[in-house]
This record gives structure tokens, C-alpha cells and sequence, in this order.
């Protein structure tokens, strides 16, 4: 019997829909479903949603932008992170938390605000340093990406070492990735910019297709390689800064799952794409109950979570055969 | 008019040009090889013809048009190319590399309607592959590989074929298999066929005539009998060869000579 590509969408929707559920039910504490939903602890009801929702949202982003990434830079190493954004976000972060950049009129929103415009002009500084002329090589956004990050990464590095304990440790928190979020507005604006560069980039994934085949054979085949590239580039980037200047480094999400999802549901970006997305939620919203549970009370940074989960997982998959027939 | 006119076209990468100012036209449904010792500027020519480099001077009309003043969507209507082989990252099957092809009648969000997927099924009956439609491309022999890449030219529905070297991976039956597919749809739609080959005798056997490049320069541009001739090939590829002529066409055959003989 062949399974049918709507068929696994279906599926995978039912087990977002079950692990949802699930990760309200056990937070730090299990609760049960009659409770949680009693007046007395609507205030942990709320922060569960929330939290859920950033999970959802945050591990779909990452998901498609790796998918993305892989499809345009023909790299299957490429994730979210490969040309440099989260380095970026991340010093942002770092020199907001650590210098207690608050701008008064933003408040709270000050660092994640701060992370994302960081982010945005590190992703321009090395769309410029690999463009020659009109045309943005591949080769070249991959290099400068790998080498901003190093140098960012050391600059962060410096920054931290030469700051106080009590910094240290939300920095160093916020660098590892969380999924706990605060402010409504934000969490409607992050989800609201996942959730549009998904559904834009699913309809523009026959391009991708295109794409992966290489930019000669692309360019014989009538595709406008340079504005595609730029555009995808612009979804990703955008789509990544949001999440990371809220959830801060969540690693290994972006690199595996669109291969996972390949393996489930093929190459053919239209319906990775959602396959993507869908998986990229359920894997983080089940990282984030491990991440609550494992070593209760304290609670785990979840970029760490997906990292150990992820690796004997992915070695698992790499093992078995190539593509469902 | 010609089909093809091609004027003063230099060509080639930052600070090497390649092409240095050749000329030539190509008459409609011509079978045209290109031939020429290695970095004699075969490929970069097929590139600057099939707008993935822009020319440096000179222009290529195509049914007296300027082909690098059209875009490289409508371009791709008018003109497809089958490089050497195919290698993708993904294993998508045959049916959907092949899809790809309709893209330059598909807008930026457009996806495949049912009139693209009929000439999609048209192509691969005609390239022999309906039965492999649903494998990998990746999981397919190279001969094959290359009947889907000509399937996937042939639905962008070209009127000019550009071929880079398309046998240069397959063994001698697939080199004639292949060959021949592209000589019958040469004849049976009047496609113009333009064609980069490194084998002399299949050269020899397939095409009206054949353009001889060496140093980004036309060497000679005439019929197989009039190309290939001892004087002419030791000048060009600086190999003594042995010209003789196939018993069953006429046409000429090189074999290339030991020098320590």
C-alpha cells in the first residue's frame, strides 16, 4: 500500500495536536486535565499555552528555514544558523543583557528587539560580502557566514568572560534557548512572521525545487536564480532573527528535521515544507517536556534538549534505507 | 533570416576571455557540433548560448532577436540545454525533475496545471521512460539519467538544443542510443540542434557540420569531409591521426595515432 502525501500531513497534524495536549498536561509538575482547567490555576494554564505556542512556532520556523537553506545553498549541512544570524542576535543579546540596555520607552521588549535588529544586519553585512556584481555566490554566503560567526562568536565569548557573575548566567541561559515568553504582542508578532514566511515559502517552493539542481541548470530551466535567491533569503533571515531574539540559540532543530522529513514525505519542497513545519513543532514541543522534566526542579535550557535527543536520532535514521517507494 | 546569428561575440570570466570575437550562423533544424581541444572554449560558448554567461561584445540573435535582451524565463521557452549529467542533492523521481521543466511557462507562485503534466507524459513516452517515471533519478543509470534530462528539455518545448558533452559518462550503446534520440527529434520537429562533442567519429556520424574551436577562435566551420582531415586536426588538437572513411555513410573516421609508433 502507498501512503499517500496527505495522508502523513494528516498524521503529523494529529500528532502536533497529541503532543500539544500532552506538554499542557506535564509541565514541572503533571496536572490533570480537570484542574488545569479550574479557575484557581488559570495562571499556569496561561503560561503553559504560551509557552507551548513558542515551542510550536519556534521549532516550525526553524524547521523550514533549514529546509530552505539546504534547498538553496544544495548543502545538506546548512541550518538557520550557517550564515551567521545567530551570532549576530546573540552578541545583540549578550550587549543588552550584560550592559542593561533597557531603552525605557520598549521595556521589556528592548532585548529581543535588540537580538533582532542585530541579527538582520549581521545576515546584510554577509549577503554583502559575497555578492560580486549582480550576482550573490552560494559558495561565498556560506564562507563569510562561517567566518562572521567565529568572529562573533569570540567577540561574545570576550564579552562574557569579562563580565560579572550575575549577567553571566541570564546570558548564558538566553544563548542556550528557553521557550518561556512573557509579553502577549510579542508572541502574536513572532508566531505571525513564522507562520506567513511558512505559508509564502510552501508556494514558492517550486522554485526551490528548481533551485537545488544547481544555478546553472536552474538559470537553462528560465529561473530567475538571483531574485529567488534573494527572496528566500529574505524570508529566512527574517524568520530566523524573530525567533532566535526570543528563544536564543535553539540548535539541531534547523539541521535535522527537514532530513527526517525527507526520508517521511520526500524531496519535493511543496510538501517538505510543511513537513518541515509540523515536524519541527512536535520535536520541540516534546524536547521542551524533557527539558521541564528531566532534572526537576531545575529546569533545562532546551538547546540542549535537542542536541542529545537529536544526535542518536538522527544517527538512527542516517542507518535505515534512503526514501520511502 | 538565419536561425541563429551569432556576431562578434567575446565572451568568458572576470579578467579571461575565453571567446575572442567569433561569428557565425546556423540555419534552422541543423545538427551543429562543436569540437576542439580541451580549454578551446567549447562550453563557455554553450554558456554564453544558453544565458548563463552574458557576453562581453558581440551579440546572439535568435530568429533575429537579441537573445540576452530577453529574459531568462522567456529565453528558456525558446531554448533548453542537457549538460552532461545531472547531479541532484535530493532523489527526486523522474516525473518530478521532468515537471520542472514546464517552469518557464509557470509564474513565480504558478504550480503545475493538468495541460503540463499531459506534456510531461507526451516527453517521457517519447524519451522511453514512462515505465521509470516514478524512480529516483539518482537510482537510474546514466543513460537513462540523460533520456530523463533530454524529457525534461523537450517539455520546455525548445525550438534550439543545446548539448554539452551529453555522452561523455554513457558506454558506446548508450552514446548511440542517446544520439540517435536527439538526431530523430532533430528531424521530426526541425529542432535546431547545437552540440559539444568530444568524440570525433560520433561527431563525424551525427552532425551537418561542424564548428571547430581552438583558443576562443573558429578554426573552421563546415561539413565532417571538409572538417576532418589530417592537416586540420594535427593544427587544432596537435595529434597525428589516421582519416579514414566509414564504409557504410562515407563519413570521415579519426583514429588517433601512438607518436612512439
Amino acid at each position: 500500500m502507498k501512503i499517500k502525501p496527505y495522508q502523513i500531513i494528516l498524521f503529523l497534524l494529529l500528532s502536533l495536536f497529541g503532543v500539544s495536549l500532552l506538554s499542557l498536561l506535564i509541565g514541572s509538575v503533571s496536572i490533570s486535565p480537570a484542574r488545569l482547567l479550574s479557575p484557581a490555576l488559570r495562571g499556569i494554564l496561561f503560561l503553559r499555552i504560551t509557552r507551548l505556542i513558542l515551542a510550536t512556532v519556534a521549532g516550525a520556523a526553524l524547521a523550514v528555514v533549514g529546509a530552505i537553506l539546504q534547498g538553496l545553498l544544495k548543502n545538506p549541512l546548512a541550518d538557520p544558523y550557517i550564515l551567521g544570524i545567530s551570532s549576530g542576535s546573540g552578541l545583540g543579546a549578550v550587549i543588552a543583557i550584560l550592559f542593561g540596555l533597557n531603552l525605557t520607552f520598549l521595556g521589556s521588549l528592548s532585548l529581543p528587539l535588540f537580538a533582532f535588529l542585530a541579527g538582520l544586519v549581521t545576515i546584510f553585512l554577509v549577503y554583502l560580502l559575497s555578492k560580486k556584481g549582480p550576482r550573490v555566490s552560494t559558495e561565498d554566503l556560506l564562507l563569510s557566514g562561517v567566518i562572521i560567526t567565529a568572529m562573533l562568536s569570540g567577540i561574545i565569548m570576550f564579552i562574557v568572560s569579562a563580565t560579572e557573575q550575575e549577567g553571566l548566567h541570564s546570558a548564558l541561559w538566553w544563548l542556550l534557548g528557553n521557550t518561556q515568553i512573557y509579553d502577549l504582542k510579542l508572541l502574536a508578532v513572532v508566531s505571525a512572521i513564522s507562520v506567513i514566511g511558512i505559508v509564502v515559502s510552501t508556494f514558492l517552493a517550486r522554485n526551490l525545487n528548481i533551485m537545488s539542481l544547481g544555478e546553472e541548470e536552474a538559470i537553462t530551466m528560465g529561473l530567475d536564480v538571483e531574485k529567488v535567491k534573494l527572496i528566500f533569503f529574505i524570508i529566512s533571515s527574517v524568520m530566523t532573527a524573530a525567533i532566535v531574539s526570543v528563544c536564543g540559540m535553539i540548535g539541531f532543530v534547523g539541521l535535522i528535521i527537514p532530513h527526517i522529513a525527507r526520508r517521511i514525505i520526500g524531496p519535493d519542497h511543496r510538501r517538505l515544507i510543511p513537513a518541515s513545519a509540523l515536524c519541527g513543532g512536535i520535536y520541540l514541543i516534546l524536547c521542551d517536556i524533557l527539558a521541564r522534566r528531566v532534572t526537576q526542579p531545575v529546569e533545562l535550557p532546551i538547546g540542549v534538549v535537542t542536541a542529545i535527543c537529536g544526535a542518536p536520532f538522527f544517527i538512527l535514521l542516517l542507518r535505515r534505507s534512503r526514501r520511502p517507494k | 533570416m538565419d536561425f541563429l546569428n551569432v556576431t562578434g561575440l567575446k565572451s568568458g570570466y572576470r579578467n579571461n576571455l575565453v571567446i575572442r570575437d567569433i561569428s557565425f550562423k546556423i540555419k534552422k533544424g541543423e545538427f551543429i557540433g562543436i569540437i576542439g581541444p580541451n580549454g578551446a572554449g567549447k562550453t563557455t560558448l554553450l554558456k554564453t548560448l544558453s544565458h548563463i554567461i552574458k557576453p562581453i561584445a558581440g551579440s546572439v540573435f535568435l530568429e533575429g532577436r537579441d537573445i540576452h535582451l530577453l529574459s531568462t524565463h522567456l529565453f528558456a521557452r525558446k531554448c533548453a540545454m542537457v549538460g552532461q549529467d545531472l547531479m541532484s542533492l535530493f532523489s527526486f523521481t523522474v516525473l518530478e525533475i521532468v515537471l520542472m521543466g514546464r517552469n518557464p511557462y509557470l509564474g513565480l507562485f504558478k504550480q503545475e496545471q493538468k495541460e503540463d503534466v499531459e506534456i510531461v507524459n507526451k516527453a517521457l513516452e517519447r524519451t522511453n521512460m514512462s515505465l521509470l517515471k516514478q524512480r529516483p533519478i539518482d537510482e537510474l543509470s546514466a543513460g537513462e539519467r540523460q533520456r530523463a534530462l533530454i524529457a525534461k528539455a523537450l517539455v520546455q518545448q525548445p525550438q534550439l538544443l543545446l548539448l554539452d558533452e551529453p555522452t561523455a559518462h554513457l558506454d558506446i550503446g548508450y552514446q548511440t542510443d542517446i544520439l540517435d534520440l536527439i538526431k530523430s527529434l532533430n528531424i521530426e520537429h526541425q529542432l535546431t540542434v547545437v552540440c559539444v562533442l568530444h568524440d570525433l567519429n560520433l561527431a563525424s556520424q551525427y552532425c551537418d557540420k561542424l564548428l571547430l574551436l581552438d583558443e576562443g577562435k573558429i578554426i573552421g566551420f563546415d561539413t565532417p569531409q571538409e572538417i576532418l582531415t589530417n592537416d586540420i586536426l594535427e593544427q587544432a588538437f596537435k595529434a597525428t591521426c589516421i582519416v579514414d572513411k566509414n564504409i557504410l555513410q562515407g563519413k570521415p573516421v579519426v583514429i588517433p595515432f601512438s607518436k612512439r609508433a
